[in-house]
């Protein structure tokens, strides 16, 4: 027994000796210190990463990881995979599991794990893979030694240093050592660091320890995880990318390289197709409106296809061959409007940057592989138009939420130079709801509705205009107004004016027994068509700040007819509430006998607040849903 | 609408003698001007893409080692680029299947010209999905809306189990063809399931279709089977698997005879079927109690109470085997592996759960069903192919129990909700198996009893408590297992925002009973104002139809009839006068399909609300969706009414 944990780190063979004394134990309160359990999932008892760069393409990456998982949920935290490719060789795999008393339960060497292909339903083919173990836990905890080591040439990518890299899990200790042969120029630049333990043991050397870093708890709205977790990055100036060589020590030089080596030749078009475009685009009087007929040109030739394989991954495929195929994935599909602009003498660049709707920025001041996507810039007299090219639908010059209000890396024939995306900020993203509604004596009411959307509030909604006629239907009905009850959509016009980015629907609907009928009563909610109920999430203690992601302005404008045999008589007080978050205002009018105004405003500003306003934003948003779901009685008229 | 016949059947039998060679779907080049400038179906106008033609032949290949070949032919006509993937093809192959002759072509009208282009050989992708399975995949060139793609490949098999020809899909066809020519050593059962009937339908013997080397011709049962108009099918709510729904032929093997005259059968009567689960499924895993006997705990082994000593075993593996997810896996299973080991699928557990049970001399049974989305077995036609999931039927005192070792929220006689999917095959090895209606055992409800009062400091408060049985107290068990204290009641809370807990208290979780308790305040309802208005359903309340359109084409099937009922009390506040009171009400479904009653007791200015909601079924008609829809609003609509207080 003791034989077969001699690999394990000591504290596992402390561990096996106490159970021996006492047979009821609580295991982990005797090893590991509450501050390590305390919201944890899991405990990495120790990560070691030793990346031996032997020559500028070719590098020797060494990963030990003990893992004790605590409960179910920190499963996943074991991490028992590796990748591979064409240009990556797993050499060493495996991967032992031991029970809580240090005994060792499942041994699984290279052949036992399994291997899949890595590739997302999105991806048409890929050589990415992955090699993982499928094991089921059947205690609680359970600790696993994994071990891997790979080769591959790609230096390019220098694996990071994440010492904490998930909420729940904790770190006892973290080492990561680059061994670098050659003495290849390295840059680093530490992320995050602050109010950690994370020690450099080598002033000269890249070679740090972390020690005893607590988990992290998630909570809602809060600041991205990767915007807080300590890290470090690694970049050679000299590198081989997929077997391209390349050097560069910051973004123009880089930006160099990538413009000159992964993409060269790839930006010809047939004289043909530079023709039929310079046909289109005649009687066009301004760079924009030539941009304005290429992206149109692109957006009905072309659909977004993913094929990743060796270089492809990070070379577009040539433009010649988008256009003759009609497909390719972001890099080609920019690529290939890049050469159409080029085509009429429009200028343009071939741009990184890491989409998603959490933003995040290419970094600043230190060059290396970074970003997730691609996009395309026009320089247009300091006045930037950004292209998205994925999209078959997207206005011209629209980013939406993807890839807004982020540094991106620009690739211009010159060199790199990080740029930063528009952004839609607050009210920018306006919503604004109109309707007029005749209630009539049963309840029910017949309403004619229009909502307008800008901004990211566009670009959530443009999708619709893609539904078939069933799906729209369920869209108002399980979605927007779920809420409703025995809504009838009896018409629907959508008008999606790509032009000024504004997205307009119009509605024509009823719903039978909207309002509830007492003896002399009829009780209605005034806001029919845009009620927002939202209220946070209740934390009894708060320990992160508050983000606020998006701000985006919401106003509804209703005006109702009352049937006859009713009377308005008191109506809800004006409700005004003004906090740092954002504003409310709802006031219910008497415009006549007959009619009744509503008319509300809600505008939540982006920001970070202290974690003490996060109760003051929880009560924002309560008695901003209370008001949403007002209430007004109009009094039968007796004869 | 239409009533829908759910399943015609058509049994053929198959003429044993030997056949010969050639045979295939169309060649490329179908596609006429006519479908190029087509703007809409005109039978479904809001289709946004129509198969135009699909074709299958299946044949026996004596140029390919005498495989089975399917070759397949389809073009598709494109209206609309939110369709644009049906121009992406992917094919997955299992073990030694093979895909070959792939070709496609996109036809375009543009600038008033027909054009047509090509996939490339070099286009066409083949990655290894996992161990046993590889995709091939590849996606046609040029794509717009008005396209019409065409392609055709051949698969071959060395497998006897030949795939379901499916004639419908989620988008329209206008005609669905299959053809199998199978050689008379081979025997399967075709079986259709379909909405209509056929258009084309013939099955004749083609002499001489096949020649065996050294053994001479044989002859083929050639099956021709075609539809047309084939509307899309749309996937609807609280639906039993669509598999149920989808027109379709399906092909039962029988029986093989080689090229020696050793013949195979498969499945013929369901005695065969019991046979072969036993078996081959089951792994032969169905006499391994002795093992049980010696390693089951003695203390439990001896416990004298029959319905005591299989609870307690059932707890024991319940609590000690941990699933892997997977269902009825066929791969081999070993009882005292898992048993060791402390995993295993659901054939592995539950299979391990029967030996245990058999060990201490209880009377069980295991009960072969196929899941909810794995789709109903047909019981006209044997079958083990389609099972993929086992209970334990355990007697005792003539009391019938289902059990399932693979959650650990279940308790003792409670099954999965996936389980609830129509008749399961209860076997038994020594007497006759027969088929039994898998209901859950227990009813599921929940009850609420409700006090509002007002403290002092002029908040409404409330006192709760809350009782589920059967699902819902499996949910609730999962809930209060999974987390802590603190989370649940953030998670209450998030549900209920209006509330906020005081105090809460686990009366009771292990029983087939859930019991909390909660003391609540509720900071919006206050006697600040003159006049209070609150509904007094502050907690589970139905807010939403889950029940939205005004069409529906197949049955509602929900698994499990429910009921809830609420008790609620509200004590007036001090110097406040009822004002206004939601009226007693009553509401039934017809046929006992439900019932709603709720009743308002006022006594001075106190209050008593009772409701009970029943819903008596599992199943209803696609025609009584709107007594359902009713059914429910009328549920919102009371709990939504509310009372006022006022203030003189």
């Amino acid at each position: 027994m003791i034989t077969k944990i001699a690999g394990l780190p000591l504290l596992l063979f402390f561990i096996n000796i106490s159970i021996s004394f006492a047979q009821d134990m609580s295991l982990m309160s005797l090893t590991l210190s509450p501050e390590l359990t305390k919201d944890a999932n899991a405990v990495i008892r120790e990560s070691y990463t030793e990346i031996t760069v032997e020559a500028v393409d070719e590098m020797i990456v060494k990963e030990r990881r003990v893992t004790t998982v605590l409960n179910k949920l920190g499963n996943k935290h074991v991490d028992a995979y590796a990748s591979y490719d064409n240009d990556t060789k797993i050499t060493d795999l495996s991967a032992t599991v031991y029970n809580s008393l240090g005994k060792e339960i499942k041994k699984y060497s290279k052949s036992k794990f399994t291997d899949v292909s890595a590739v997302d339903g999105g991806t048409l083919y890929s050589d990415s893979r992955v090699k993982y173990i499928d094991h089921t836990p059947t205690e609680y905890p359970y600790t696993v030694v994994f071990e891997k080591e790979y080769k591959t040439s790609s230096t390019g990518f220098i694996p990071k240093w994440y010492p904490l890299d998930s909420y729940y899990v904790s770190v006892q200790k973290s080492e990561y050592k680059i061994i670098n042969l050659e003495n290849i120029e390295t840059r680093i630049k530490e992320n995050n660091f602050d109010g950690y333990s994370i020690k450099r043991v080598n002033e000269d050397k890249i070679h740090y320890v972390a020690e005893n870093l607590p988990a992290i708890e998630y909570e809602d709205s809060s600041i991205s995880i990767s915007e807080i977790l300590p890290n470090l990055i690694v970049a050679l100036n000299q590198f081989t990318l997929k077997g391209i060589k390349g050097s560069a020590k910051n973004w123009e030089e880089f930006g160099k390289w990538r413009f000159e080596n992964l993409k060269n030749g790839n930006d010809i078009l047939s004289e043909s197709v530079k023709y039929a475009i310079q046909q289109k685009v005649k009687g066009a009087k301004s760079n924009i409106e030539k941009a304005k007929i290429v992206y149109d040109f692109m957006q009905n030739r072309t659909r977004y296809i993913s094929v990743q394989e060796g270089i492809g991954g990070w070379k577009p495929i040539p433009a010649d061959e988008v256009h003759k195929m009609g497909y390719g994935d972001c890099k080609g599909l920019t690529n290939y409007t890049k050469a159409l602009l080029d085509a009429v003498d429009v200028k343009s660049h071939y741009s990184v940057v890491w989409a998603g709707s959490e933003k995040k920025n290419m970094i600043e001041g230190f060059s290396s592989m970074q970003g997730n996507h691609v996009i395309l810039n026009i320089p247009n007299d300091g006045n930037d138009i950004w292209l998205e090219c994925t999209s078959q639908t997207m206005p011209f010059g629209f980013l939406g939420d993807f890839t807004d209000d982020r540094d991106v890396l620009v690739i211009t024939p010159e060199g790199g130079l990080i740029k930063r995306t528009p952004s839609y900020k607050n009210e920018t993203n306006l919503q604004t709801c109109k309707a007029s509604i005749q209630l009539n004596e049963k309840g029910s009411l017949e309403a004619d509705v229009e909502i307008t959307s800008k901004g990211v509030q566009y670009d959530d909604k443009y999708g619709i205009e893609s539904l078939a006629k069933d799906d729209l239907e369920k869209y108002y009905k399980s979605k927007l107004w779920s809420y409703i009850n025995n809504l009838e959509i009896k018409s629907s016009s959508l008008e999606n004016d790509k032009d000024n980015i504004v997205f307009k629907e119009k509605l024509h609907v009823n719903v039978a027994d909207y309002a509830s009928i007492t003896a002399n009563e009829l009780i209605v909610r005034v806001n029919v068509f845009n009620k927002n109920t939202f209220v946070p999430k209740r934390y009894r203690t708060r320990n992160h700040p508050l983000q606020i992601n998006r701000g985006y302005k919401d106003v509804d404008e209703f005006t109702f007819t009352i049937p006859n045999g009713y009377k308005i008589t008191s109506l809800p007080s004006k409700v005004e509430i003004s906090t740092k978050f954002g504003n409310y205002t709802m006031e219910v009018k008497k415009v006549d006998e007959k009619t009744i105004s509503y008319h509300k405003t809600l505008f939540i500003k982006e920001g970070i607040y202290p974690k003490e306003d996060y109760k003051l934003y929880r009560q924002f948003r309560k008695r901003i849903a209370k008001q949403e779901s007002v209430r007004i009685a109009l009094q039968k008229v007796l004869n | 609408m239409k009533k829908i016949k759910l399943i015609l059947l058509i049994i053929i039998s198959s003429i044993s003698v030997y056949a010969q060679k050639n045979s295939k779907t169309p060649k490329l080049g179908q596609t006429t001007n006519e479908e190029l400038s087509m703007k809409f179906y005109e039978k479904d106008s809001t289709a946004r893409a129509l198969v135009l033609e699909e074709k299958g032949y299946i044949w026996v290949d004596r140029k390919n080692k005498y495989d089975f070949r399917t070759d397949i032919y389809k073009r598709v006509k494109i209206f609309d680029k939110s369709e644009i993937d049906l121009a992406t093809i992917k094919v997955n192959l299992f073990g030694e299947e093979k895909i070959k002759f792939i070709k496609a072509i996109t036809y375009n009208i543009e600038d008033g010209r027909t054009t047509e282009i090509h996939l490339l050989e070099n286009k066409i992708y083949k990655k290894k999905l996992s161990e046993k399975w590889q995709q091939v995949s590849f996606t046609l060139p040029n794509i717009k809306e008005g396209s019409v793609i065409e392609y055709s490949y051949s698969l071959f098999s060395p497998y006897f189990k030949l795939d379901d020809w499916n004639l419908q899909a989620n988008i329209p066809k206008l005609k669905s063809d299959i053809v199998a020519e199978i050689p008379g050593n081979y025997k399967y059962n075709l079986r259709l399931q379909a909405y209509k009937t056929l258009d084309r339908e013939r099955s004749y013997v083609k002499r001489s279709c096949i020649l065996y080397p050294g053994i001479g011709e044989g002859d083929c049962v050639v099956y021709e089977y075609g539809m047309d108009d084939i509307r899309a099918f749309i996937k609807e709510d609280f639906m039993l698997s669509p598999k149920n729904y989808l027109a379709k032929i399906i092909f039962e093997p029988v029986s093989f005879t080689n090229l020696k005259g050793v013949k195979k059968t498969y499945t013929q009567t369901w005695e065969d079927a019991d046979k072969t689960l036993r078996t081959n499924f089951f792994d032969g895993q169905t006499s391994k109690a002795s093992f049980f006997k010696k390693n089951l705990p003695s203390e439990i082994l001896n416990i004298i109470d029959d319905k005591e000593r299989a609870t307690s075993i059932y707890n024991f593996l319940q609590e000690r085997l941990v699933w892997n997810n997977n269902y009825w896996s066929q791969n081999k299973i070993r009882v005292k592996q898992v048993y060791q080991e402390k995993s295993g699928g659901v054939d592995g557990i539950n299979l391990t759960l029967y030996n245990a049970l058999k060990a201490a001399n209880i009377e069980s049974y295991l009960v072969a069903l196929s899941t909810r989305e794995n789709g109903t077995i047909t019981k006209l036609f044997p079958s083990v192919t389609d099972f993929n999931y086992v209970l334990v039927n355990v007697i005792i005192n003539n009391e019938s129990y289902l059990l399932d070792a693979t959650e650990k929220n279940l308790t003792f006689g409670e099954i999965p909700y996936r389980c609830l999917n129509g008749e399961g095959r209860v076997l038994d090895f020594e007497k006759e198996s027969y088929w039994e209606e898998i209901i859950p055992k227990f009813k599921t409800s929940l009850r609420n009893r409700i006090k509002i009062q007002f403290n002092e400091s002029n908040e409404a408060f409330a006192d709760i408590t809350r009782e589920t049985k059967g699902y819902y107290a499996f949910n609730e068990r999962r809930k209060l297992n999974s987390k802590s204290e603190e989370k649940y009641l953030e998670d209450f809370e998030t549900k209920n925002p209006d509330l906020e807990v005081e105090k809460f208290e686990v009366i009771s979780k292990k029983d087939q009973t859930v019991k909390t308790s909660y003391t609540v305040t509720l900071p919006e309802i206050t006697t600040l104002q003159k006049t209070i208005r609150f509904s007094p359903f502050i907690l589970d309340k139905y807010k939403e139809n889950p029940f939205k359109y005004n069409q529906r084409h197949y049955p509602i099937d929900l698994g499990y009839e429910w009921s809830d009922s609420y008790t609620i009390f509200v004590s007036a506040p001090d110097g406040y006068q009822l004002l206004k009171i939601p009226l007693s009400k009553n509401f039934k479904i017809p046929y006992n399909g439900g019932e709603i009653i709720y009743k308002v007791q006022r006594s001075g200015e106190n209050l008593k609300i009772l409701m009970d909601i029943k819903l008596n079924r599992n199943k209803y008609n696609n025609t009584e969706y709107h007594n359902l829809k009713k059914f429910f609003q009328e549920i919102i609509n009371l709990q939504d009414s509310f009372i006022e207080y006022s203030k003189e």
